[in-house]
């Protein structure tokens, strides 16, 4: 029984990890006023290029770096898009979806040569350096350094919004941006850093898909981690800490499902038990969805002139 | 004299079809109350909008202190001590009161914002000019005055010595009005200068110092409050005399019933009896003014004349005709005309252009169609530029949103949308709400316009003046029943504030309940 519990503790964590640290970074760019349904699509680019820097180098960091980077650099082609020239949000992030199962595909082949999945390539899937604690050194040291990014991260996350005077304003371009401009602040480039916050975060939850647990880029990996993140920005009322623990909510469905799997001589068929945090995840959305209000002028775009409408 | 503070010299602005404003020159001494006063669309706000740095002129010059001086944004006119309370609160309600004060200037290092600190700053500030504000309050839990005094206090925080005021009695009620009227006299003692925009010329004359009237984008005059009076003032604004009440009545053949309500009662689904055994009349070539408190039933006997709610019980005819089942668009068929109360909710489509709006509702009537099935764009725009002529729409072009036109434009569009289907029956609904007097005196011509013509006219307004001004007969609606029927002969407002609050009616309702 504890072998089981401890599974699936660990298995949440695991499986959490990636949604929690987009839905941080998707929080953080829709509470300055982006919306971004796009995280699918940032994900698996950080994925394929997390595995592209490790099989070039031999260094799994490096794969981080590249991930992280073009994180940053498709996020801002829908900051590009949604900010300076007023297009619809919900389209120019769900274009980034477009690009990126394009975009790996056509990698996939070109560079690998190969369809459907990458080569293995080097990874980050342990902590080493926490082995050496005693009782429960073993454990900690089973997971991935993101892992622990990630906790730094929701702290970090945290201050920046609640605490610093950057992220007061953040916040205000989010809930009016026209107030916000008479306060003197640059709306624009709030939302920029946001929208850019959120590739970032993106792309490094990639990277943990890819080199932090497993060790080659598949296609259709993310597997609807991007869209999940969302739902945990709601579930956890556009703060870091509210979407780091509905994330890891959902990684325990994930959890669970892959634990009955594996029970040998389940009679359910796998395809049901395979649903399980797809289901779970729609029913615990519309239990807690009520009374959820995002950022007010979360998706408007906005102009200096003409303001939001 | 006392020093001037700020010079306007030949402050010229053009908006594409308008001249917002022609060449304007105006002085603000030191520790005034300097009232700006014009109807709406005279070009108040656009030329504060200009000395904040919210738009920049096409000529003239700005001179602070003796200095010329330029805006480019906001941050220049902030950063020279002028601050501004917009008619449109800037405020983030989900913020607390110190977030939405701070926000932009914030206290602390940059990393970590200093809270107490930024409270006790903040409450202390409230204290000194004697606002009464709680620092850590949430800005959506306050009311609007208080909202309104967080953005007083907003503009104190980043030290202004100037401050201008948007139509800040707008949204207020009388008492609240009285209470900020002491908040800027307290603010000028304590040496601050006020520029003070307002087309209601009780308040200019209360608490200006100097009054500068603007009409059409052109200052019309300037001088201290002393040497005018609210009539003076009313004439300058409009630029003639303002007569209320819509000018001449004709006698005309009243015989003929339009409207007949009879034994009309209505009930919700909850079962609340909003309505009890309404009887009504109205004639052709009449005003029917319907006074009542707000909420006595107004909204449910409003919604069943036009067809969004059926009666439960009684006759409802138009013409002799059954019209109580009847929907929105077949009673509107049958020629009858609602001016809304709510033109955003209601009237017009503010998104849509002003040509739009004036055949809204009428859109598939056969003279804006083309072979009986599309829009004919051509037919569209000779009917908004009849309209617009006929009915003085004043807006820079017939494709603009309706929008963008201020509220006694928007309501013209309403009103001449309405007539010109030629209804027999007008319903209007409070339809001077919030417009300024030149545009209040042209509804009620248009109003005694069509009783004259031999339409009945039902009037719902909630302003007894408006009712005393405008009807023939007024009809008294207390607790959902009519509980007088007046001439509107020799009756004081007074009287009718009785009947109103049901004195007097009392008996009349006795009676019918014991029958």
């Amino acid at each position: 029984m504890l072998s089981a519990l401890s599974y699936i503790v660990l298995a949440t964590i695991r499986l959490g990890t990636p949604i929690a640290i987009t839905a941080m970074g998707a929080t953080i760019s829709e509470r300055t006023g982006i919306l971004n349904i796009g995280l699918e699509g940032i994900m698996s680019m950080g994925a394929f290029l997390a595995v592209l820097g490790s099989y070039w180098t031999g260094n799994p960091w490096f794969g981080v770096l590249l991930a992280v980077l073009v994180g940053v650099v498709i996020s801002a082609v829908h900051g590009f898009v949604s900010i300076v020239c007023g297009g619809a949000q919900g389209v120019s992030s769900q274009a980034l979806v477009l690009l990126a199962t394009g975009f790996c595909s056509v990698g996939l082949q070109a560079i690998f040569g190969q369809k459907g999945m990458s080569p293995t390539v080097n990874t980050i899937a342990t902590t080493e350096f926490l082995r050496p604690i005693p009782l429960v050194g073993n454990i900690l040291a089973d997971f991935s350094p993101i892992v622990y990014i990630a906790l730094i991260l929701l702290f970090v996350c945290n201050f920046v919004l609640f605490k610093t005077p950057l992220g007061l304003r953040m916040c205000a371009c989010g809930e009016h941006p026209r107030a916000a401009e008479t306060a003197g602040i640059n709306v624009g480039a709030m939302r920029f850093l946001g929208v850019l916050i959120s590739g970032f975060l993106g792309g490094l939850a990639g990277a943990f898909l890819s080199v932090g647990q497993m060790n080659l880029f598949q296609e259709g990996m993310v597997a609807g981690r991007g869209y999940l993140a969302m739902g945990a920005i709601i579930m956890g009322r556009w703060t870091p800490t509210g979407a780091f623990a509905a994330a890891m909510c959902f990684g325990l469905f994930d959890a669970v499902q892959l634990y009955i799997q594996i029970i040998p001589n389940s009679p359910i068929p796998h395809e049901f038990v395979q649903m399980i945090p797809y289901v779970a995840s729609i029913i615990v959305l519309a239990l807690t969805i009520k009374g959820a209000t995002g950022p007010a002028a979360s998706g408007q775009p906005y102009s200096k002139i003409s303001g939001t409408r | 004299m006392r020093e001037k503070i700020i010079e306007l010299k030949g402050i010229t602005k053009i908006y594409p079809g308008v001249i917002a404003n022609d060449h304007i020159s105006l002085d603000i001494e030191q520790g005034e109350i300097h009232s700006l006063a014009g109807e709406n669309g005279a070009g108040k706000s656009t030329l504060m909008g200009i000395l904040y740095g919210l738009n920049q002129p096409d000529e003239g010059s700005i001179y602070l202190r003796g200095k010329e001086v330029r805006f480019h944004s906001p941050k220049d006119s902030i950063a020279s001590g002028l601050g501004m309370v917009h008619q449109h609160f800037m405020l983030i309600p989900k913020f607390t009161v110190t977030q939405n004060i701070i926000l932009g200037m914030e206290v602390g290092s940059r990393l970590k914002i200093d809270y107490p600190k930024a409270e006790r700053e903040v409450r202390q500030l409230s204290e000194q000019y004697g606002l009464g504000i709680d620092p850590s309050a949430k800005v959506s839990e306050l009311s609007v005055t208080m909202q309104q005094r967080v953005e007083i206090l907003k503009i104190l925080y980043r030290k202004a010595e100037i401050l201008i005021f948007d139509e800040p009695t707008a949204v207020l009620t009388p008492q609240e009005i009285d209470e900020f009227c002491d908040i800027l006299m307290r603010l000028r003692d304590s040496g601050k200068t006020i520029i003070f925009i307002s087309h209601k010329l009780a308040e200019v004359e209360k608490i200006s110092d100097r009054v500068t009237v603007i009409r059409r984008g052109k200052v019309v005059c300037t001088k201290p409050i002393s040497e005018v009076n609210q009539a003076e003032l009313a004439r300058l604004m409009v630029g003639r005399e303002v007569i209320m009440g819509g000018g001449e009545r004709v006698q005309v053949d009243n015989s003929e019933v339009l409207l007949d309500l009879n034994n009309l009662s209505y009930k919700t689904r909850q079962g609340v009896q909003k309505l009890h055994q309404i009887d009504l009349q109205l004639h052709r070539g009449e005003i029917l003014g319907i006074a009542g408190v707000d909420g006595n039933g107004q909204e449910e006997l409003e919604n069943i004349i036009c067809g969004k709610l059926h009666p439960s019980e009684g006759s409802l005819t138009f013409k002799g005709e059954d019209i109580s089942q009847m929907g929105v668009k077949e009673i509107k068929k049958k020629g009858v005309g609602v001016i809304f109360e709510d033109r955003h909710k209601d009237g017009l489509v503010l998104d849509f252009s002003v040509k739009e709006n004036l055949v809204l509702g009428f859109q598939d009537q056969r003279r804006f169609l083309k072979y009986g099935a599309f829009l004919d764009r051509k037919k569209v725009d000779q009917n908004a530029q009849k309209l617009q002529e006929d009915f003085d729409i004043r807006c820079g072009s017939l494709d603009d949103p309706a929008g963008k036109l201020s509220g006694g434009n928007q309501q013209k569009i309403i009103i001449a949308r309405e007539m010109s289907a030629n209804p027999e029956m007008i319903m209007a609904i409070q339809p001077t709400r919030g417009l300024d007097m030149g545009a209040i005196s042209f509804v009620q011509e248009k109003l005694v316009e069509a009783r004259n013509a031999g339409k009945g006219v039902l009037l719902f307004s909630l302003e007894l003046d408006e009712i005393l001004q405008v009807s023939d007969r007024i009809a008294v609606l207390f607790k959902g029943r009519i509980v007088k029927v007046l001439k509107n002969e020799g009756i004081t407002k007074e009287l009718l504030g009785q009947y109103m609050l049901g004195v007097d009616g009392e008996e009349d309702i006795d009676e019918a309940v014991n029958r």
